[in-house]
């Protein structure tokens, strides 16, 4: 990373996990049904994944998932949990960063296709950190909430599935009415 | 909205948890949540609640300010508590009003399960009250030190860390500011249908990115101007200092583990 990141991306993964961090404080999720949540916070990781791709925006999420720990805001059951679910999990916000070069080109372009690409590259990102949550959920919260094995894993995966697509599909929709908006925020300089 | 202005949630006392080295408190916690595992009959999980107990007190952190961040998550262990109560079927029957039996092992899972998770939380908790996010930055930076043999970025990552937690309130402001102005036009962010919710929070979130953008910009290109060329070389204006009570913890902590041990059934 030393080489490869200059200090200017440095800084705006540094700014742009503080912003997902500030976005998670100040706007409450969406609880739709008990235990699936909708929450706009990875936002600012996607824009950044869609602007310099996936590692800077992997370590934006990892950023944004130590903030949430050193501040008291992160449940913590189990060392292992705190990693799967701060670090892992928010990392691999960045997996839409595999389709930045597309995006790039087709959203500038104006092109419609953009926009599906956007949407297929939320949706990677969105279930991508759900489905360590998905793990977190089957291995620590199903034994705390006194849910039986067998019954715990489709828990697991139907709640944190459906958040997963349901967050993806809410961010989508904003990400696309920024983009439509104001295209040139994905553009490497403003 | 402005009280959530105060982030992260660092109560400036004096008191004998405040002044231990962060490096200290970050490794007794993970050995702590390690070691409360061990734990598994009366006596283990009364020796925890000493521990907890003298650890809060030697904290001088208000009660009040302890269990104010901490409501949501006692209704989690009273529920936590119930169902181990109402759905565990195990052991002798304690008691039985016909529509309701409670058995012995979902008492006891119960009260064991909630005290884990209380005496985690509690303690936990004791590193954000008695250390300010950078001073635990600070302290990860030094105990990852040795990750740098494998060329693991700390340095960078802890300016990236040490940035955002000094923009967090910078950011807090901004979106608080536009959040006003919004909701003095009649915007609301926390209800209505999900299309209404997305169209508030554009508004919000173009002005944040593109200031964020900008920011970023001028910051980079200060530091650069200023001589910043990365982490070799380069001092500290906070130091940290072991001292001989950050080592005596330590060993607290490990003793606590292997008294928990002795006592494990």
């Amino acid at each position: 990373m030393e080489k490869k990141l200059s200090l200017q991306v440095m800084v705006e993964i540094a700014l742009l996990a503080a912003l997902a961090f500030v976005i998670d404080l100040f706007i409450p999720s969406i609880k739709p049904i008990p235990s699936v949540y909708l929450n706009f916070s990875m936002i600012p990781i996607f824009i950044l994944a869609f602007r310099r791709g996936v590692i800077p925006s992997a370590i934006a999420g990892m950023i944004w998932g130590l903030l949430q720990i050193i501040t008291g805001e992160a449940w913590i059951l189990h060392p292992i949990q705190v990693i799967m679910e701060y670090i892992i999990a928010l990392a691999f916000i960045g997996v839409a960063g595999l389709f930045k070069n597309r995006i790039q080109k087709e959203v500038i372009a104006d092109k419609k296709s953009g926009l599906i690409i956007t949407v297929i590259a939320i949706l990677a990102g969105s279930l991508s950190r759900y489905f360590w949550h998905f793990l977190a959920g089957y291995f620590f919260w199903v034994d705390i909430l006194k849910i039986p094995e067998e019954k715990g894993f489709f828990f697991s995966f139907w709640t944190n599935g459906l958040s997963g697509i349901g967050s993806g599909i809410f961010c989508a929709v904003i990400i696309g009415l920024l983009l439509t908006t104001s295209p040139r925020m994905i553009k490497q300089s403003l | 909205m402005m009280e959530k202005m105060i982030f992260g949630r660092y109560i400036p006392v004096n008191s004998l948890l405040h002044k231990l080295d962060p490096r200290s408190k970050l490794c007794a916690i993970l050995i702590f949540i390690f070691i409360i595992f061990i734990a598994n009959n009366a006596i283990t999980y009364g020796i925890l609640a000493i521990f907890t107990f003298l650890a809060l007190y030697s904290s001088n952190i208000p009660i009040k300010f302890l269990f104010n961040g901490l409501k949501f998550i006692f209704y989690l262990i009273v529920f936590t508590f119930l169902l181990h109560i109402l759905f565990t079927r195990e052991g002798d029957v304690l008691v039985d009003f016909g529509w309701l039996k409670i058995y012995e092992r979902g008492l006891t899972q119960g009260i064991f399960i909630s005290l884990r998770f209380l005496f985690l939380i509690l303690i936990t908790s004791l590193l954000t009250l008695t250390t300010t996010p950078i001073e635990i930055t600070d302290g990860m930076e030094s105990l990852m030190k040795p990750l740098r043999k494998i060329h693991f970025p700390v340095h960078e990552l802890a300016l990236m860390m040490s940035i955002a937690l000094r923009f967090i309130p910078t950011l807090m402001d901004e979106t608080d500011k536009i959040m006003k102005a919004q909701m003095a036009r009649g915007v609301d962010f926390s209800h209505g249908s999900l299309k209404r919710r997305a169209q508030a929070i554009v508004p919000l979130l173009i002005p944040l990115f593109i200031s964020s953008f900008k920011r970023a910009e001028e910051l980079a290109v200060a530091m650069e101007a200023r001589g910043y060329r990365g982490g070799e070389g380069r001092t500290k204006y906070r130091q940290l200092n072991w001292r001989t009570m950050d080592t005596i913890v330590i060993l607290i902590v490990l003793s606590l583990g292997g008294i928990l041990f002795i006592f494990r059934t």
